[in-house]
């Protein structure tokens, strides 16, 4: 998926509402947090592919509205740190 | 006061709203008086309007020290916190419609107190629950503003503040009861107990943990967008 997709556009007004919505869930749900993200780096100019992709997560979602994140008691709170770089190489 | 040409005045109207539990029952129909306090011009009507209000992701942070501390969150929230801010600034407002003064009906009111409307109203209201917080011996977070803490020893109270709801929690019950006294002290609270709904956020707090979710608001977002009675699928993204 890209910025130049082929495709009818569509109201991005529609998108970007979609599109904020989604943000506001992603504060329980990580697991959306890439689709969504990636779908929001097509707000100035959205094409029906990417309302296709943005209402797929909607689909999701429909499956797994009840779950969310758990605290156990006894965690561990040390913080740890991943990093992915590979400096170009 | 008697109506001067040259003075800003700002009109104000009525606004009606029923309050709806969470099946949708009418509870409680509310009247509020607010300003119409758009276009204004800083610098004369108001300075400084900035006012921080907590993160999410601060809330978050919050839950999660709280479950490995083996301490309950509670909630209160401020009855109309806004009308508690003074105001640095001269301000008029005309007279509330359908409650004119026949009498003087070119008076206005001068302002003491922040009105709903109103440009600073939310720094007003942050100011002074800032100031009497800081006069009763609480301090505010370095990093993040909004946190407020108070250490005793080995005990420490915690509270967030999300403009008018104040979420807090403590290792010791009485530092709680003393917090929640201040408040009860200097402005009028609702103790809404245990936290279990905060900005959509669905909380349970167990006994080996803690559950946060937004079942709600997920299934009010898929009635938003026509999705309620779509397909399930198993992943969020499309897979190749």
């Amino acid at each position: 998926m890209d910025a130049y997709e082929a495709g009818q556009p569509v109201d991005s007004t529609k998108y970007r509402g979609l599109i904020g919505s989604l943000l506001y869930l992603i504060a329980s749900r990580p697991d959306i947090q890439f689709g969504v993200c990636l779908c929001a780096r097509f707000q100035a100019n959205p094409k029906e592919s990417h309302f296709k992709a943005a209402k797929r997560i909607l689909k999701y979602l429909k499956g797994t509205t009840n779950v969310g994140l758990w605290y156990p008691c006894d965690s561990n709170i040390s913080l740890s740190g991943f990093s992915d770089s590979d400096h170009a190489g | 006061m008697h109506k001067i040409d040259d003075m800003n005045i700002i009109g104000t109207k009525w606004v009606f709203r029923n309050k709806m539990d969470e099946d949708g029952n009418i509870v409680r129909n509310k009247a509020r008086l607010v300003t119409k306090g758009y276009n204004k011009e800083e610098g004369i009507d108001f300075d400084e309007i900035y006012a921080p209000s907590a993160r999410l992701e601060v809330v978050r942070l919050l839950l999660a020290y709280a479950c490995m501390c083996n301490f309950k969150l509670h909630q209160m929230d401020v009855k109309s916190a806004f009308l508690n801010g003074f105001l640095n600034e001269e301000m008029y407002v005309s007279q509330p419609p359908k409650f004119e003064d026949h009498l003087y009906p070119n008076h206005v009111f001068k302002l003491k107190k922040a009105l709903y409307g109103l440009i600073q109203a939310p720094r007003q209201w942050y100011e002074r629950l800032n100031n009497f917080l800081l006069s009763k011996g609480y301090a505010r977070g370095a990093v993040d503003k909004t946190l407020v803490i108070r250490k005793y020893d080995n005990d420490v109270i915690l509270a967030q503040v999300c403009v008018d709801d104040i979420i807090f929690g403590s290792n010791n019950n009485t530092l709680c009861e003393e917090f929640i006294a201040a408040m009860q002290g200097e402005f009028e609270m609702s103790m809404m107990g245990e936290l279990t709904y905060f900005l959509g956020l669905q909380l349970k707090q167990l006994k080996h943990g803690t559950f946060l979710n937004q079942s709600k608001y997920c299934f009010n977002l898929l009635k938003k967008f026509k999705m309620k009675d779509c397909k399930e699928v198993a992943t969020p993204i499309t897979i190749n």
